[in-house]
Order: C-alpha cells, then sequence, then structure tokens
C-alpha cells in the first residue's frame, strides 16, 4: 500500500508578487480552520455536559494535566503545527513536485 | 415516473471521519461558500467600480472579453485574495478527507469486493490495456493530489473515495442532498423534452463515480445504463457505490473517443462537465463516436459549461479561472468553442442542436422544472456557476436524424 499525495503535482498558485504571502493566507487559513474545528468540539463538550448535569467551567479552571496528557497534547501541538505550515512541505513521494519545490527554493535564494 | 431520490454514499463504503474531521469538512464548505459568494461580490463590484473605469479611461473601450479583463484584474488586491483563498480552499478539500480514504483503503476495496456479489445486476468491466490518456495523467486536475487515475494498492478505489467525499465539501450542497443533481436535471430535461424516447440503453461517458449516472437509471427504470471513464479507481468505486445504493448500473473501463459499442446502440449520449477537460480533437473523436453509436432518434445531450460567446465579458473570465488556476488547461479552449459546430463537424445537423438552461431539479421540484422549460435560455451570472443565491445548469447537444448512419 503506498501513501496518497497531499499536494498537487505542478508548479503552485502564486497571486501575490512577494515570496510567501500566498502561503501566509493558506496558513491563516488553516489556522482557522483548526479554529473551528476546536470551536465545535468544545461547544459539542459543554452541551454534552450540561445534558449531564455537569457544570464544566470551574472544574475546567481547576485541572491540572497528568504527564500522558501533556504527552497528548504535545502531540496534538505537532499535528497542529504540521498542519497549519503544510504549505511549505514538498512532498517527498511525489516526484513531479520536486522540480517546482527546486525553483521555490531558487526564487527564496 | 421519477423516482425519489435516495443516492447518497453508501454506508459500507463510506469511510469514518472522526468529530473533528467532520468539522473540518464543514469548515472549508463555508470557506468556499463564502469565496464564491461574497467574496466573488466583492470581486465583481471592485471590477465594476473601479477597474472597468479605469480600463475605459486608458483604452477608450471597454475590455473586448474576459482574457483582457483577466490582465486587468491580476494586479487588484481582492483579486489576488480571491485567488489565493479560492486556491486554499480547494486545496482543503480534498486535504479534508485524503487521511480518512487511508486509513481506510484496506476496508473500503474488501466491502466493495463484497458489494460487487449483491444481486443488483449491475456490473463493472476494466480493460488494463487501456492507455489512460495525457489530459488525465499528466496534470492533476481540480488540485486533487493524486489525480483521478492513481491506483495506491491491489483493486484500489481511493480516487473515487476520494473524489466522492471532496464533492460533498466542494459542492456545499449546490449538486443537492446526494450530489447528484446534475444527473437528475439533466436525465428529467430529456424526459420531457422528448416525451415518446423510451430509451433502452443510456451512456454516460467520463462518468467518474457514476453520481450522475445513476439518475438516469432512477427516472429511467426500463432503461439498461451504463457508464464509461478512463481510470480504474474511480470505476471500482462507482460499481461499489452502484451496488450499495441497489441501483443496477454497468460500469466499463472505455475513453470515450473509441466507444467499444456496435453502431445505432443506444438512444441517449450523455456526458457531464466531461468536454471541459478534454483537447478539442478529443471532443470531436468523442462526439463523432456518440453519433456512431446512437440510433437514429437518439439523443447526445451534454451537461457543461456555458460557451463565452453567450456569456458577457465578465462572467468569462470569472469562471475561466478554473482554467488557469484549477489545473484544468482544456476549460478556457474548450469554452471558447462554437458548441453548435462542434456537433455539426460530429455529423449531426444543424438543425437538430439543442440547448437549455435549467434550474435544479433537486432543488425546484418537478412543477416549477416542467413550468422553466417553456421559457427561452438565460445566459447571466447564475448560469453555469455555483452561486449561493442560485445556480442553471447549462445542457447542449444534438438528435441524431432518422435516415443517418
Amino acid at each position: 500500500m503506498k501513501k496518497i499525495p497531499r499536494l498537487a503535482k505542478g508548479r503552485r498558485n502564486q497571486f501575490f508578487d512577494a515570496t510567501g504571502v500566498d502561503e501566509l493566507v493558506s496558513m491563516v487559513l488553516e489556522l482557522t480552520a483548526e479554529v473551528s474545528v476546536l470551536r465545535e468540539r468544545q461547544y459539542a463538550t459543554e452541551r454534552i455536559l450540561e445534558q449531564h448535569n455537569l457544570p464544566v467551567g470551574e472544574a475546567l479552571e481547576a485541572w491540572q494535566p497528568t504527564e500522558a496528557d501533556q504527552a497528548h497534547l504535545e502531540a496534538d501541538r505537532e499535528r497542529l503545527i504540521g498542519t497549519v505550515l503544510r504549505t511549505l512541505e514538498s512532498d517527498s513521494d511525489s516526484p513531479a513536485q520536486q522540480p517546482s519545490a527546486a525553483k521555490d527554493r531558487d526564487r527564496a535564494a | 415516473m421519477t423516482q425519489p431520490s435516495n443516492q447518497s454514499t453508501p454506508d459500507r463504503i463510506r469511510p469514518h471521519f472522526s468529530r473533528d474531521e467532520q468539522a473540518r469538512k464543514a469548515f472549508s464548505s463555508s470557506l468556499r461558500r463564502h469565496v464564491l459568494g461574497p467574496q466573488a461580490a466583492q470581486l465583481r463590484e471592485t471590477y465594476e467600480d473601479k477597474v472597468e473605469p479605469e480600463f475605459r479611461r486608458s483604452h477608450g473601450r471597454v475590455p473586448k472579453d474576459g482574457s483582457e479583463i483577466r490582465r486587468a484584474m491580476r494586479t487588484e488586491r481582492d483579486f489576488r485574495f480571491y485567488s489565493t483563498i479560492r486556491t486554499c480552499a480547494q486545496e482543503m478539500t480534498f486535504a479534508d478527507v485524503i487521511p480518512a480514504v487511508e486509513r481506510e483503503m484496506a476496508s473500503l476495496a474488501a466491502e466493495a469486493k463484497a458489494l460487487s456479489n449483491d444481486p443488483t445486476g449491475g456490473t463493472l468491466t476494466l480493460d488494463p490495456a487501456l492507455e489512460v490518456p495525457d489530459n488525465v495523467t499528466q496534470v492533476d486536475v481540480h488540485l486533487a493530489p493524486g489525480g483521478y487515475a492513481s491506483e495506491f494498492q491491489e483493486q484500489d478505489l481511493s480516487a473515487g473515495a476520494i473524489y466522492d467525499n471532496a464533492i460533498q465539501v466542494f459542492a456545499f450542497g449546490q449538486f443537492g442532498r446526494d450530489t447528484n443533481d446534475i444527473g437528475m436535471t439533466m436525465a428529467n430535461f430529456v424526459r420531457h423534452r422528448f416525451p415518446d424516447l423510451e430509451p433502452a440503453r443510456i451512456l454516460d461517458c467520463g462518468c467518474t463515480i457514476g453520481h450522475n449516472t445513476l439518475p438516469w437509471a432512477t427516472t429511467f427504470p426500463d432503461a439498461e445504463v451504463h457508464g464509461i471513464d478512463v481510470a480504474p479507481g474511480i470505476l471500482r468505486y462507482a460499481h461499489a457505490r452502484a451496488q450499495g445504493l441497489g441501483i443496477k448500473t454497468h460500469f466499463h473501463q472505455m475513453n470515450a473517443t473509441a466507444l467499444q459499442f456496435p453502431d445505432n446502440h443506444f438512444d441517449v449520449v450523455f456526458s457531464s462537465m466531461f468536454l471541459h477537460e478534454l483537447p478539442v480533437p478529443d471532443i470531436k473523436a468523442f462526439f463523432a463516436e456518440a453519433r456512431r453509436v446512437l440510433r437514429p432518434g437518439g439523443v447526445l445531450w451534454n451537461m457543461e459549461l456555458p460557451p463565452n460567446s453567450a456569456m458577457g465579458n465578465y462572467e468569462s473570465f470569472y469562471l475561466d479561472w478554473d482554467s488557469y488556476y484549477n489545473n484544468e488547461p482544456f476549460y478556457k479552449p474548450f469554452r471558447d468553442q462554437n458548441y453548435q459546430q462542434l456537433v455539426v463537424d460530429a455529423g449531426f445537423s444543424a438543425d437538430s442542436y439543442l440547448q437549455a438552461t435549467l434550474p435544479r431539479y433537486t432543488f425546484v421540484g418537478e412543477e416549477a422544472f416542467v413550468e422553466s422549460l417553456r421559457q427561452p435560455a438565460v445566459f447571466d451570472s447564475q448560469t453555469g456557476r455555483m452561486d449561493p443565491k442560485g445556480t442553471r445548469w447549462f445542457g447542449f447537444g444534438a438528435v441524431k436524424q432518422q435516415g443517418d448512419r
């Protein structure tokens, strides 16, 4: 079984003259998507807790993460950063992507 | 009579999306709705209030076509943001569904294999010797990573699963509840426009996952419905999807430019959103083949983007965005053609040419749809484009004349 590529082959669209602006827009939107995901999860969680007569506000303030919690949250942050910065990565499984990635590096140099 | 539609993805081949993945998909749909709605409206205002008056002052005339508008718009802030956000939304559409499909690739293939044995009577015929054409392999059309013809394991249907799930994000509801509105609208157009046709065999060319093929089977329950495409993964998925929905359909791996069917075999040859992905010589070869396999009195009917010649210059510029920025290099060359001439070149008579702009069948319902058929075609900002405020699909085709061979 092969990995499905995450980027379309060929050079990515660039609409702004300054290097990096298009990628920054992508990062902002990915970040917004992640915030949206969290907001949905938080909203759903609070509704579910209310349904079980568990007002969660005070308990959240008093909560202390365990080592396992910390490891989980660290892994989650790494995934979040990887997602937000996806547009800067080149896809090593997609050979056709490499020339354009090289071009981008040349432009940046 | 038309059956109530229930043609969404069958549960057995629907990958499980986590709560967070579902929320991401919803976000990307909202982003697409925003960029094609309010942002597109702002883009038009920028053109009308600023770019067009400036152009008139500097050139002493209005822009002569969509290409000239694009050149004038390219440096506008609103065009840059509209375009980069649309690109991002397109990329996110695929990024949102690929991980789930990849996780469940093996079990999806196993379910498809099991579904293949269901006794609907539907079939799948693959042709491993078929050469997948360059327009499908050389470009990742729609910015879909891996394109539509890649296979990632034995008996793979990932490309189809990605397409089905991505199109649901992409369409933000505009293709109907079951993403089949185009097929429903076009099949019902043929049903009303040709009440005596009583089709026995119907062919859908470039059918991908069959989402617009199955409406022909439900609209014409007595007809034998065939769908062809060039890529094996999407056809395996199309077959599994039809089997899961219990809709008898025959899928074949075949190139529309070289149909492996006898002369005078079909009553309807259909395509949707297909021609604009083909180089013009392939469109001509397909139409010639369509005419060959149609029986006299049979109908060629294509749902497509409207031609540039029928649209205002701004609409041409707006629709052709995809040709430049969405990896659809043949989109504008197709839209620049005279569609009537294309069917005439294939041997259909000029006076058998027909075209229509149609409201969406699954949105407006039977009565309003029938009423709309009495109206002339309308070419405006809602024709052929996914405008959140409303959409009108465009179709064109021809009838093979009695006495033709």
